[in-house]
C-alpha cells in the first residue's frame, strides 16, 4: 500500500473522527445529526434484522433491468444513427431536444399510467439513461473512419466478422463511456424514484426513516447507498478491463455530459 | 441572427420525429383519454393554468432557486476545486473521501437536508447547491491537473508571485474545464430542484406536476412536462452560447461526443 | 569583460522511480559578457537540465554556479528563458500583446509599459500581430512571441532551450539571424542549446560540447569566424566546415 492510498484512507480517518468528536463535544449540534459511531451500530442492527438486504435488491434490480433496457434501445438507436448520415440529419435535432428533458418530470406522468410500482420505477429509470448509451454509441459508430468501411468491403467481410473484429474495437471507448454514464445515472434514478414513486427500496427506506426521526439509520442507508454505487462502478470498470485491456492505459477525459 | 442561433443546433429537418410524434398522437387520439390526452388538451390545460397566474408563480419559483442554487454550486464548486487540485497533498488526503461522496446519488442529499434544515427555500437552494457543485469541483480538479508543468517553469522563470500565478495562469487554464463541469450542473441542478419540489412540496413547477397527478389531470401534467423539456432545452441553449462566447479566445477544443 | 555565469565541478542528480539517476556530472566552463555560448549535444545528455541549472528552476547537487559572483538561490532578475515548447510556454488565451505584458519588470512604471511592448514587438517584427492569440499564428511567429516576452524585460542573459527546433529550415534561418541582431542590438549574453551543429556554429562566439551520460562538458570550441554572419557563404567558408567536422567528431566519441 502506498503512501497516497495510506494518505486516502488517513483523510477518511480523519474526518470521521472530527465528525464524532464535534457532536459529541455538541460543538455541532443539530437534532438530527447523530455521531458515526451511532450510525455503525444502527448498520449492525440493520445486518442483523436482514430486511435491508431485500432492499438492496429491489433498487438493484430495478437499476440494473432498468439499464439493460437502456443498452438495448440506446444502442441499437446509437448504431444505426451513428452508421447513417441521413438518420442522424433527420433525427439528431429531436434528440437534443428530448435528451436535457429530466427523467425525475416523467414520474408524475407515469405514477398516472402505473401507479406506485416497478414499472414506474423502470420507465423513469430508462428514459433519461437511455440517452447516454444512444450519444455516445452514435458518436462511437459516427467516428469509424471511411477507412475502415473500405477495409470491410475489400475484404468482403460478413457483417458479423466485420462487427466483431472491426466496428466492435473501434466503438469499444465510446460505448464504454456511454455505459458507465448510463449506470450511474440508472442508480440515480432509481433512488429519486424510490423517493417519491415507489414507496421500496433503499431509496424509499431513506425516506421512511427520515420521516420516522430516525436519523441514524437513515444515514445508515445513505453508507449503503454510496458503497453501492462504488462496487458498481468498480465491477464495471473491472469488466470492461477484461474485455479491453488496452483501453485503461490511455489517459483521458471523464466527466462528459450524461 | 437567426443563422448564427442556428449554428449551435442541428438540422431543422431533425424536428421531424418529434413532429411526426405530436402529430400523429393529436390525430389517433380523437376521443378523451384518461392517461394519454392529445396534445391539444395539453395546450388548454396550460393556457387555464397560465390564467390563474399559477403557471408563472410556479416557474419563477423553480427557475430563481435553480439560478441561485447553481450559482452558489459553481462558485464552491471552482473554489474548493482550485483548492484540492494545487495541492497535491490536500488532493491525497481527501482522494478517499471524494470518491465516496462522489458516489452518493445527489437525490440522496435531500432527506437529509430536509430533516437537518427543515423545510425551507433556502433549504432547497443548499441542497441544488450542494448537488451541483460536484461535477464543477472534479472537472476543476482536473482542469489544474491538465494543466502543463512548463506553465509553472514560466511563471516561475517570470518570477510571478503564489498569488499571481494563480490568477494570470492557473485560473485561466481551467476555465474550459470548469465550463465543461458547469454544463453537467445545470441538468443536475434541473432535476434536484424538481425533485425537492416532488418531495416537499415546496413551490415550482414540480409540486403543480404532482397536484396535477393527484388530480388525475393528465392532460396538465403532460403539458407541465411538455413545459419542462422546453425549459431545459432553452437553458441548455442559452448555456451553450454563453460557453461559445467565453470560450471564442480559447484555441478551439474537441467537444464532448455529439 | 565580466563573468555572467560560472560553473565549477557541477553534478545533478534527479529522483527517479527506485533511486536517483545522474543526469550531469563534473560541469566546468563560463559565459562572458556579450557572448553567445552554445552547447550542442545528442539527446539524453542532460543539455535541458544544464539549462535549468543556470535558470534556477533546479539546484545542483554539487559543486559551485555562480551568477555574477554569486550562487543562484532561484530564478535571477536580468535572466530570460525562451523554452523549445512554444505552444505550452505561452497563454493562449492571452493576445500576443498581452503575453508580453507578462514579461515586463514590475517595477515598470505604468505609462511606460505599453511603449515598452510596441517596441519590442517591433523588435521581432510582430508589431501588426499584437491584438492575435498565439493559437491562431504559425510556430515560428509563436516562437517569436515568447522570444519577445524574453527581450521586454531588457535582460541581461537570454537562455534559450533548442528554440528552433521544432521548426522549418527556413523560419529557423530567419530567427537565426534576428537573434544576432537582438545581440548586437542589446548585447545580451546568450546561452543556447541545440542538437543541431551548424546552427551551433553559426550562433555561437563558443560551441561547448556536452556527451556522454551522465554529461560533461568535453570540449569548447572557440569560433573564429568573423560577425556579421550570413546563412550561405559563412556555411560554405573552410573554417566553418573544419569546425563543424571537429564538433562532429566531438560529439561522436563518447567520453
Amino acid at each position: 500500500m502506498n503512501r497516497e492510498t495510506l494518505r486516502g484512507i488517513g483523510g477518511v480517518v480523519i474526518f470521521l473522527a472530527a465528525w464524532e468528536a464535534a457532536v459529541s463535544t455538541k460543538l455541532v449540534d443539530f437534532d438530527y445529526l447523530p455521531a458515526p459511531s451511532v450510525i455503525a451500530v444502527a448498520l449492525v442492527g440493520m445486518a442483523r434484522d436482514g430486511e435491508v438486504f431485500g432492499e438492496i435488491v429491489h433498487t438493484l434490480r430495478a437499476a440494473l433491468v432498468g439499464w439493460l433496457i437502456s443498452i438495448v434501445i440506446g444502442g441499437v438507436a446509437g448504431a444505426a444513427l451513428g452508421l447513417s448520415p441521413a438518420a442522424r440529419k433527420y433525427c439528431l435535432a429531436t434528440v437534443e431536444a428530448l435528451r436535457p428533458l429530466p427523467g425525475i418530470a416523467f414520474v408524475p406522468v407515469e405514477i398516472l399510467v402505473f401507479g406506485f410500482s416497478l414499472q414506474t420505477e423502470l420507465v423513469v429509470i430508462v428514459i433519461p439513461t437511455v440517452w447516454p448509451i444512444l450519444v455516445n454509441t452514435m458518436g462511437g459508430f459516427a467516428a469509424i473512419p471511411s477507412r475502415l468501411h473500405d477495409v470491410v468491403r475489400s475484404f468482403r467481410m460478413s457483417p458479423m466478422a466485420a462487427t466483431l473484429t472491426i466496428f466492435a474495437p473501434a466503438t469499444a471507448p465510446a460505448i464504454l463511456v456511454g455505459l458507465r454514464l448510463s449506470m450511474t445515472l440508472a442508480l440515480i434514478m432509481a433512488i429519486a424514484v424510490e423517493m417519491i414513486g415507489n414507496p421500496e427500496g433503499l431509496g424509499y427506506a431513506v425516506v421512511r426513516e427520515a420521516a420516522a426521526l430516525r436519523p441514524d439509520v437513515m444515514f445508515a442507508y445513505v453508507f449503503i447507498i454510496g458503497v453501492l454505487g462504488i462496487v458498481l462502478n468498480a465491477l464495471l470498470i473491472g469488466a470492461a478491463k477484461l474485455v479491453l485491456p488496452g483501453e485503461f492505459k490511455r489517459p483521458r477525459a471523464e466527466w462528459s455530459r450524461p | 441572427m437567426i443563422r448564427r442561433l442556428t449554428q449551435f443546433m442541428p438540422p431543422v429537418r431533425g424536428f421531424a420525429p418529434l413532429v411526426v410524434l405530436l402529430v400523429g398522437w393529436e390525430v389517433i387520439q380523437r376521443g378523451p383519454s384518461p392517461n394519454f390526452p392529445r396534445p391539444s388538451l395539453w395546450w388548454t390545460a396550460i393556457v387555464n393554468l397560465a390564467s390563474s397566474g399559477a403557471l408563472q408563480a410556479a416557474v419563477e419559483a423553480t427557475l430563481w432557486t435553480f439560478v441561485a442554487g447553481l450559482a452558489l454550486g459553481c462558485a464552491a464548486g471552482f473554489a474548493l476545486g482550485l483548492l484540492i487540485g494545487t495541492s497535491v497533498t490536500v488532493r491525497q488526503w481527501s482522494s478517499m473521501l471524494l470518491e465516496f461522496l462522489r458516489a452518493l446519488p445527489p437525490p440522496v442529499t435531500i432527506p437529509i437536508a430536509v430533516l437537518i434544515a427543515g423545510y425551507s427555500p433556502s433549504m432547497k437552494i443548499a441542497v441544488i447547491a450542494i448537488t451541483a457543485s460536484w461535477p464543477v469541483l472534479l472537472n476543476t480538479v482536473t482542469g489544474v491537473a491538465n494543466i502543463r508543468g512548463l506553465l509553472f517553469d514560466v511563471a516561475r522563470s517570470l518570477r510571478l508571485t503564489r498569488v499571481e500565478s494563480l490568477w494570470t495562469i492557473v485560473i485561466p487554464a481551467t476555465i474550459p474545464d470548469f465550463l465543461l463541469g458547469v454544463r453537467v450542473a445545470l441538468s443536475i441542478a434541473i432535476i434536484t430542484a424538481l425533485l425537492v419540489e416532488m418531495f416537499t412540496g415546496l413551490p415550482g413547477i414540480g409540486v403543480l406536476m404532482i397536484l396535477g397527478q393527484r388530480a388525475y389531470d393528465s392532460a396538465q401534467v403532460f403539458g407541465l412536462l411538455a413545459i419542462v423539456g422546453v425549459l431545459a432545452y432553452v437553458l441548455g441553449l442559452i448555456f451553450a452560447i454563453a460557453e461559445g462566447v467565453v470560450l471564442l479566445r480559447w484555441p478551439p477544443r474537441h467537444t464532448a461526443v455529439s | 569583460m565580466q563573468t555572467i555565469f560560472d560553473l565549477e565541478n557541477v553534478a545533478l542528480s534527479l529522483p527517479v522511480t527506485g533511486g536517483v539517476r545522474a543526469i550531469l556530472r563534473d560541469v566546468n566552463f563560463s559565459v562572458a559578457q556579450g557572448e553567445i555560448l552554445t552547447i550542442v549535444g545528442a539527446s539524453g545528455t542532460g543539455k535541458t537540465s544544464l539549462l535549468r541549472l543556470l535558470a534556477g528552476l533546479n539546484r545542483q547537487t554539487s559543486g559551485t554556479l555562480n551568477f555574477r559572483g554569486t550562487p543562484i538561490d532561484g530564478p535571477q532578475d536580468g535572466v530570460a528563458i525562451v523554452f523549445q515548447d512554444y505552444t505550452n510556454a505561452l497563454l493562449q488565451w492571452r493576445t500576443v500583446g498581452n503575453n508580453v505584458a507578462l514579461g515586463l519588470p514590475k517595477k515598470l512604471d505604468r505609462a511606460a509599459r505599453a511603449p515598452r511592448i510596441a517596441d519590442t514587438l517591433r523588435l521581432v517584427g510582430l508589431e501588426r500581430n499584437a491584438g492575435d492569440y498565439p493559437w491562431q499564428l504559425s510556430g515560428g511567429l509563436q516562437q517569436r512571441v515568447q522570444i519577445a516576452r524574453a527581450l521586454v524585460a531588457s535582460p541581461s542573459v537570454l537562455l534559450m532551450d533548442e528554440p528552433f527546433a521544432a521548426l522549418d529550415a527556413m523560419t529557423k534561418a530567419t530567427l537565426q539571424d534576428e537573434l544576432l541582431r537582438v545581440r548586437d542590438k542589446t548585447n545580451a549574453s546568450i546561452v543556447f542549446i541545440t542538437h543541431d551543429i551548424e546552427e551551433a556554429v553559426y550562433l555561437g562566439n563558443r560551441v561547448a560540447v556536452l556527451a556522454g551520460s551522465p554529461g560533461a562538458i568535453t570540449r569548447i570550441f572557440a569560433i573564429d569566424i568573423p560577425f556579421p554572419r550570413h546563412q550561405v557563404t559563412t556555411r560554405e567558408l573552410p573554417a566553418f566546415l573544419r569546425l563543424r567536422h571537429d564538433i562532429h567528431d566531438a560529439i561522436g566519441r563518447l567520453a
